[in-house]
Order: structure tokens, then sequence, then C-alpha cells
């Protein structure tokens, strides 16, 4: 090739940022009659991706020929931050919109009480940890195009390029900064969103993906046999071998732990990621696809890192090529210039839109919340309009950043890598998360806990990581690093406190993120919040609850005159728009305001929520401060609002309970309900029951009565049988009758029960004597194993003994006339007593041994005949006998096997105070 | 939509970031700190990726399935 590389390189970079110039224009455009291009997920996603810097583009390659996986968690750690956007992001972004938030300094400054300190503090902490960065990007683009040129022009005989090529990174500055300030300061805006930017910069994260996929296909495709091939290689190469494991990375898991911590915090907090995620949102659920599309290109921008440093260096052994330079050395190396040109492009674009969103981003806090502020204090009576100002301000502010950027670049030199520079910003940048992850979560921290935080973390920082690379770069002695300043060894910089078991950014991130983290919550422990922190922090952590905002608008009691407001708001954003945005307000909220009229709280607070979007909150606080009579704040109205809003909250948790105990209430009455139906059920077939149990024997007695007043002259043998009948069903009707009142009385809880030292062997004796006559009318055998020594338990005497009765009278009916044999045994045992009778009769089906023992059921033979003259009370009057004295009655049998009716009884009454208390209960009721 | 079901949302995806960063870090990364090949590709750089790949195909699952573009939150 013949061509004057030497010129065309320089040209195609201007042409192609001209192009970016385009696109910026036609969106600014399309924005303007109200067709954005940028409104949708998949633009925001690249506009994310901004943060793939020429650090990735370059230095992703060089750390991994020197590291091998090393560069990756700066790039799995925005990855697993990308799965907890929706809850974190989500939230920071309403909370933005709402309080018209324009940059990380003025979120972090609003949170706590719209503090102008500690928006001055964050913005000098950005710029001091941004500006290496920056430099970082001029220096990658200049030596880009230096390599180029280079190797372009002499091949690979002459070695490096000896001497830089003009000067060449003061040209990028001047550039970007004039790309910056065209497309960044077009005009104030409440929301400072940039459209053309954005657009250029989506388009930028094309071009260096499509550029850096090329170069990877191209190396591992083009330059070897697939990656097949390129691995096998590599792993031949004993040197190169080592870097496929974690040997060779600088300060090994502790080093990987704290690099994936750094890159998620990186991505939220960086001030031009802020600016992209946040700033230049348009739509909330536009996170929804980002959460995953954003993962995504890291991972396919990625893809390639490893072969092309594992390429580069097989083909560059030693160190005859910068690794930084790979991605564009190699296809140099196999004669593809143009596809060496399109990289360079790649490269020119990631590091461009990384210099202008930062430049843009830092410019707006610089200007806010430094440069306003001092300029309000001396000129705070200024009639005239001041949004011309304000934007050569921030123009005048965005070409010093750049030059700033060039001159650290100067200074510091070839002394640092580009990752390591990279490492440096992202600390700094983490300094800003426990202040904003605390305060959208926590209401308690407070202004005073937020700036002791940031301020140890960032002299940590600046100690650790910054005076330390000036100490590697010469700037101050080595002995600093060595010795420790002063010779004070515990404050060495890699080793605080003699701490040294990190590599230095763990190090730094140990000690920064442990004191920042501490004193926050220490100090906002301890402190006492102001009005105005406690409604911002309020706002900031119910952002999602309803009828959470709206305390600030009671911030301003005072009177200010519609006029004046109007007047204030149009010095910072023009008559004009001003005009518009009031007669909006007034419109929208139905208001009626004579222009010389006091203006309502809510007019005060909008005019204040408009200023901040031009010159922050914190300045807009005090102009608004400025022009209002009276008090500035009225407590009492503050803490009205504070007691509505928690009034309003309490109440709500009070309903809500009060629901759920309704609903509990509810569940227990439904439950009740039903069992309040099945009782009356129950009582229905009690009742038809007993009259049926009744009605049989009233029958029997009125037809033998009948027949006797009737027939007057009947034998006195039959009379006398008659008579018989008649007393023999009056008996069983008075035992029916009886065992139904005790029934009763049983499950009521009005039988009084006389519990006594009992002894059962004696009771079951007497029980056996009173059923004798049963016994041997019916001829059946009575086998007595009772014991003859005493058995004694506490009982109730008669009621025991009535169940005795009960079993013996069962046995014998059921057992066959003359053939029967009954036998009754009782079982000692060391906790309780048992007692069984055992018949030889007809015995129980399986499933009738629960059932026996329910009311009125009769055990039927399925003949039908031999039917037991029974109530069908019994069984279940002496299962409640049983029960009340805690113990356990059941039936064992089987069909043709005869049946053994079984108590036990606990020897000692477990709980004798239940027991009393039982007996007691009747009484009160 | 009900707050249920979006909280339920929030608890996944904190629940994936959490065992994102396990998996993705030592003491289970030391089970592929192996200098060796497996399909032609170095092991930990095979691990690294199919982890990277599964984490946001999860992500992808749980943020498009479930309630509609403007759900509340």
């Amino acid at each position: 090739m013949t061509l004057p590389w030497e010129w065309v390189v320089p040209l195609i970079s201007v042409a192609y940022l001209g192009l970016l110039f385009a696109v910026a224009y036609f969106a600014d455009m399309r924005a303007d009659q109200g067709r954005s291009l940028i409104s949708n997920p998949y633009v925001y996603t690249l506009s994310i991706a901004v943060y793939c810097t020429s650090w990735t583009f370059y230095g992703s390659v060089g750390r991994a020929a020197v590291s091998g996986i090393g560069f990756l968690p700066i790039y799995l750690g925005p990855t697993l931050m990308a799965a907890i956007w929706w809850p974190i992001l989500g939230k920071i972004i309403r909370i933005s919109k709402d309080n018209r938030i324009t940059s990380i300094a003025d979120f972090i400054a609003s949170r706590y009480g719209k503090s102008r300190g500690i928006a001055a503090m964050v913005t000098l902490i950005a710029v001091v940890g941004i500006m290496p960065y920056i430099t970082l990007q001029l220096k990658a683009v200049a030596t880009s195009l230096d390599v180029l040129v280079h190797h372009l022009e002499y091949g690979f005989s002459s070695g490096h390029p000896a001497a830089p090529w003009g000067d060449t990174a003061l040209y990028v500055a001047l550039i970007l900064a004039l790309f910056s300030v065209l497309f960044g300061t077009r005009h104030l805006d409440a929301t400072e969103r940039h459209e053309g930017m954005v657009a250029a910069i989506a388009f930028e994260s094309i071009i260096k993906l499509l550029a850096f996929l090329a170069v990877g296909l191209f190396v591992t495709f083009g330059l070897f046999d697939g990656p097949g091939e390129l691995f096998q290689k590599t792993m031949a190469d004993p040197k190169l071998k080592s870097l496929m494991g974690f040997g060779t990375l600088s300060g090994g898991y502790s080093s990987w732990f704290s690099l994936t911590f750094l890159a998620m915090m990186a991505i939220l907090f960086l001030p031009r990621q802020f600016q992209v995620l946040v700033v230049e949102n348009v739509n909330e659920n536009h996170i929804r696809k980002a959460a995953w599309l954003f993962p995504l290109y890291l991972l396919i921008i990625n893809l390639f890192v490893l072969p092309i440093a594992f390429a580069g260096n097989l083909i560059f052994p030693g160190a005859s090529a910068d690794p930084d330079t790979f991605v564009l050395t190699l296809p140099i190396f196999g004669d593809q210039q143009w596809l060496a040109l399109f990289a360079y492009l790649g490269g020119l674009s990631a590091a461009t839109s990384m210099v202008i969103v930062a430049a843009i981003a830092l410019s707006t806090m610089v200007c806010n919340d430094l440069i306003i502020p001092a300029f309000l204090r001396f000129h705070l009576q200024v009639q005239e309009d001041l949004s011309g100002i304000i934007l050569t301000i921030r123009r005048g502010v965005i070409l010093a950043l750049l030059l700033l950027g060039y001159i650290y670049f100067r200074l510091i030199g070839e002394s640092h890598t580009l990752v390591t520079i990279g490492l440096v910003s992202f600390a700094a940048a983490a300094q800003f998360a426990p202040p904003i992850l605390l305060g959208i979560f926590w209401k308690g921290a407070s202004r005073r806990g937020a700036i002791a935080g940031l301020l140890a973390g960032f002299l940590i920082w600046a100690h650790t990581l910054l005076l330390a690379s000036f100490a590697i770069s010469g700037w101050i002695p080595e002995s600093f690093l060595t010795e420790g300043p002063w010779g004070i060894t515990w404050l060495r910089p890699y080793a605080l406190f003699g701490l040294s078991v990190f590599d230095p950014i763990t190090h730094s991130i140990f000690w920064s993120m442990l004191i920042n983290i501490g004193l926050l919550i220490t100090v906002s422990l301890f402190d006492r919040q102001t009005a105005v922190e406690r409604i911002q922090a309020l706002n900031f952590v119910n952002v999602f609850e309803q009828g959470a905002r709206g305390g600030e608008a009671y911030l301003w009691s005072g009177s200010v005159s519609v006029v004046d407001l109007k007047r204030l708001v149009a010095r910072f954003v023009g008559p004009t728009r001003a005009m518009r945005d009031f007669d909006h307000f007034i419109t929208q909220h139905r208001l009626i305001l004579p222009e010389n009229g006091i203006a309502p709280s809510s007019l005060v607070a909008f005019a204040e929520q408009r200023l901040a979007g031009a010159i922050g909150s914190a300045s807009a606080r005090i102009m608004i401060h400025s022009i209002v009579k009276g008090e500035e704040l009225d407590l009492e109205g503050v803490m009205r609002i504070l007691d509505q809003t928690s009034q309003v909250i309490e109440y709500s948790q009070r309903l809500e309970q009060k629901s759920a105990e309704l609903e509990a209430a509810t569940r227990q009455l439904k439950q009740a309900n039903t069992r309040l139906q099945e009782l009356d059920r129950l009582k229905d077939e009690f009742i038809s029951t007993i009259s049926h149990e009744l009605r049989t024997p009233l029958t029997s007695i009125r037809a033998f009565s009948e027949i006797l007043r009737d027939n007057e002259d009947l034998p006195t043998e039959e009379r006398q049988n008659f008579l018989g009948i008649v007393i023999k069903e009056t008996e069983r009707l008075t035992r029916l009758v009886n065992q139904v009142l005790d029934l009763a009385k049983l499950e009521s809880g009005l039988m009084e029960w006389h519990p006594t030292e009992v002894d059962l062997a004696e009771v079951t004796q007497e029980a056996i004597d009173v059923t004798s006559r049963l016994f041997e009318n019916r001829s059946v055998t009575l086998e007595n194993f009772v014991p003859s020594h005493p058995i004694i338990l506490t009982a109730d005497r008669d009621r025991i003994q009535r169940v005795i009765i009960n079993f013996l009278s069962n046995a014998v009916k059921f057992s066959p006339e003359g053939s029967g044999r009954v036998e009754i045994r009782l079982r000692e045992e060391p906790a309780f007593i048992g007692l069984e009778v055992k018949d030889n009769g007809p015995g129980i089906q399986e499933g009738e041994h629960k059932r026996i023992f329910d009311k009125f059921h009769q055990v039927r033979d399925e003949s039908g005949e031999n039917k037991p003259g029974g109530s069908g009370l019994g069984l279940a009057i002496c299962q409640r006998i049983v029960d009340h004295h805690n113990g356990r009655i059941w039936v064992e049998s089987g069909p043709n096997l005869g049946a053994t009716f079984i108590f036990v009884l606990p020897l000692f009454q477990p709980e004798k105070k239940e027991i009393a208390k039982k007996e007691a209960s009747p009484s009160n009721r | 939509m009900n707050h249920q079901s979006a909280d339920r949302k929030k608890q996944r995806l904190l629940a994936l970031c959490i065992a994102g960063f396990i998996a993705l870090n030592y003491p289970l990364l030391s089970l592929f700190d192996q200098a060796e090949l497996t399909l032609g590709i170095p092991v930990l750089f095979l691990y690294l990726f199919l982890v990277w790949a599964v984490i946001i195909s999860l992500i992808a699952l749980v943020m498009e399935t479930g309630q509609e573009p403007g759900e509340e939150r």
C-alpha cells in the first residue's frame, strides 16, 4: 500500500466524528418533532454500553495477555447488578424523575437535605476520580492512532513507533470537547436529557461491537484455524499455558471478588453510567429489556478477548508488540489494513463515547454544584437572564475538563497501563454507593453521616490509590510507598494499618468501603435529622407509595409574589420557557392567580423543581430562599405534614390489620356455623331416635292397659301376665329416661362427680354380684379372674361400677343362651389398670368398632333376630365416663370371635388440678 | 397487578444475583482452575461463559414473564 496513512487516518477519524454529528443532529431533529429515535429499550441498552470504553476495547486484551481470565470480573459484576436493576435502578429513576435530578451529585445532595456542601463534595470526588479515566481515553486514542499509522507505514520492521506523531492527544481532546459542547449544551433543559448524544453513543456502541467481533473472527479463523487450533497451540506453550488458570491473576481470588464488587458498583455509580442509566432514561420499563440485553452485549464483546490475547502472544512472542494494541497490530500483521482501520474506528468509538458522556455529566455537576453556587453568592440580585451565562459556563467546564485530562496525560505519561487507571476511577465511583443505596432504602441515613462516610472514603481512596500512583509515576518520592508518608509505616498506602494481605485495589476497596459504610451508619444513628432531611428521606424511601410526596410544598410558607417567582425562573431557563411552564402548571392545577398575588406553596415548590432541573437542587433552594420573604422553614408545617403522612401510613396499616382480623373472624364464624348446623342435625336425629325409643314401650303399655280396661273378665293369670309386661315396659321407659338424662348431663358438663379412693377389685365384685341374676336367667357361665387383693385408684365409684355392669349385661345379652361363656379379668400395669370382659357371642364387625360407642347405635344381627332390648345409650355413657377419668375404652372383636370390651384407667390421675377444674366448672356455668 | 407478584419478582431477581455471585467466585471457581481443554476450549473459560449465559437467560426469563409493561411496582 502506498496510501499516505499519515494523512488518511486522521482524515477518516474526523470524517467518522462528522458522521456522529450527523447521527446526533438527526436524532435531535426527530426529538424536536416529537418522534424520538431513542425511546426504545434497544437504544437504551446500547447507550448503557458506554460502559465499554477503550479500556474494554484495547485494555481487556492487554490484561488477558498477562493475567489470563483476570479481565472478566469487570463484566461479570455488571451482569450481576443488572439482575437487580429492576428493584434498585427502577427506584433511583423514579426518584430522579420526581425530583428532577440531573446528576449523581444532585441525587446525593437532594437525598441529604438538598445540601450544597455535599453536592460540592460529590462533584469534587467525581472530578478527581474520573479525570484519570478521561486521560486514559485520550491516551488510548492517541496511542492507537500512532501505532496504527506507524505500522501501516513501516510494517513491523522498525520496531516501536519512535516518537509520538505530533501532539495527537491535544487535537483529540479539542475535537472531543467541541463535540461534547455541541451536543451536551445546546439548551438548558429541565430534564437535562440529550437525545442527540444518546443516539450518537448508541451508534458508537454498535460500531465498537462490530469492529471487535470482526477482529476476533479474523484472528481466530483467519490467522488461525479456528479456536481449537488456537487454544491447542497456546497449551503447547508452557508460559501461555499458565494463563489458563488463576495462577497468573495478581491478588488471586480476593482480587477477583473485589473487582466483581467494584464493577457492580461502577455500572450504577460512575457519573457517566448514572447519566445514561438515570438521567437519559426515557421510560422506566426499558429496564426490563436492558437488564438482560446489556449483559448479553458484554458477553458478546468479551467472547474474543482471550483468543486475541493468546494469538497476540503466539504471534508476537516476548514483548515485540504492546498487548494493549494487539487489536490493531494483529490485522496489520495479517495484511488487512482496512480491517485494522475499522478496528481503530471501533476503539475510537469506545473512547469518544466515554469522554463525551463523562464530560457532559461532569460539566453539569461542576456547573450546578460548584460554579453557580459561588456565582450566586456575588450576583444574587442580578436581574438579567442567566440562562445564556449558564450555558457558557458549561461549555467552558467541558473544555477545561478535557484540557485537564490532556495535562494529566502529559504528566502521568506511560507509567500506567489502561486497566490500572480505570480501576482507580472505579474505586472512586464506588464511594457513592453507600450514600445512595442506603439512602434509598433507609430513612435514617443522615446528612452528617453521608458527609463523614464520603469524606473518609474519598481520603482513603486518594491515599491508597491516587497518591500511590503518583509515587509510582515519580511525582513524589518512592519512599512514600515503601516507608509510608513521613516514615510512618502504618500509613503505607498499600498496607494501611499494616494490612498487607490484599493487592492494592482490593486493599483500597476494603478500607474505604469499611470506613465509608461504617461512618455513614454510625453517625446517622447518633444524628438528628433536620426537617428538610426528613422530608427528603421520606420522599426517596417511599417513592413508590402513593401520597408519600408533597412534604416540600409546606417547606415554603413565607410569602412571595407570583411575578417574582416567574422572573426568577426566567433568569435561569429563559423567559419564554418559564412563561410556558408556569402557564402549563397553572392550568393543570386550575389555579386562579393575580400577577401580584401571593404564590401558593405548591407553585413555589414547582418553581424550585423547575430551577433544580437547570441549576441543581441545592442552588435552586438557595435561589428560592433569596426571594421568599418571611420564615424560610415553617417547622410546624413540616411536622404537620410529616405527622399526616405517618398517620396515613399508620392508619392504612391498622386498616390492613383490621381486615386481616375480620377475615380470621369470618373464618371462625364459618367454622362455628358449620359446627352448629352439624349439632342441629345431630339434635334432630337424637330427638327422632329418642321419640322412637320412647314410643315402643309406650305403645305396648298402652295396648296392654287398654286390653285390661276393656276385658274385665280376663283370667287372673293372664291379667297378671299383662300387668307384668306393663311394669317391665315402664321400667324400661324409666331406665331410658334416666339414661337420656345422664347423657345430657354428661354432655353438658352438668354431671356432678365424686372422686374417691376406690378399690376396683371390690367394685368389680359387687358388679358381678348385681348382674349374677342375669347370668343365671340365660344360663351363661361367668369366669371370674378378678384378683382378691385390693386395687386402689381415684375414681367416681358408682359411675365406674356402672361401666362394669354395662359391660357385663351386654356380654350376657349377646352370649348364646345355655352355651354362653363370659370372662372378666383385671389387668394391673405400673401406670394403669385395665378391665376386660370377654364373651363368646357373634362378635362385632370391624366397621362397627367405633360406632357402637355412638348414641343410639345398636348392633343388629344380620338375620334381624335376637334383637337386644337396649336403648343404645349404655356404651355412649360408658365412653363419656371413662373419658372423664382420662381413660380409654374400646372393643376388640371380629365376626364369630366373640367380643372383648376393655377400658383402662390411669392409676394416678395425671392432673388433679384439671379434674378439680372440671368439677368446679359446671357450677360456674 | 398486585403487590405480591411484583414483590415475588424482586425476590427472584435478588436470589438470582446472589446465586450468580456465588457461582462466579471462590471457592466454586477453584474447581475449574485447571489448564485443560474441554471441547477444545479452556475449562475455566468455558465454565465462566456458560454460567454467564445462564444468568443472562434467567434474568430474561424473570423480566419478560408475568406482568405487562406499565405495571405497578
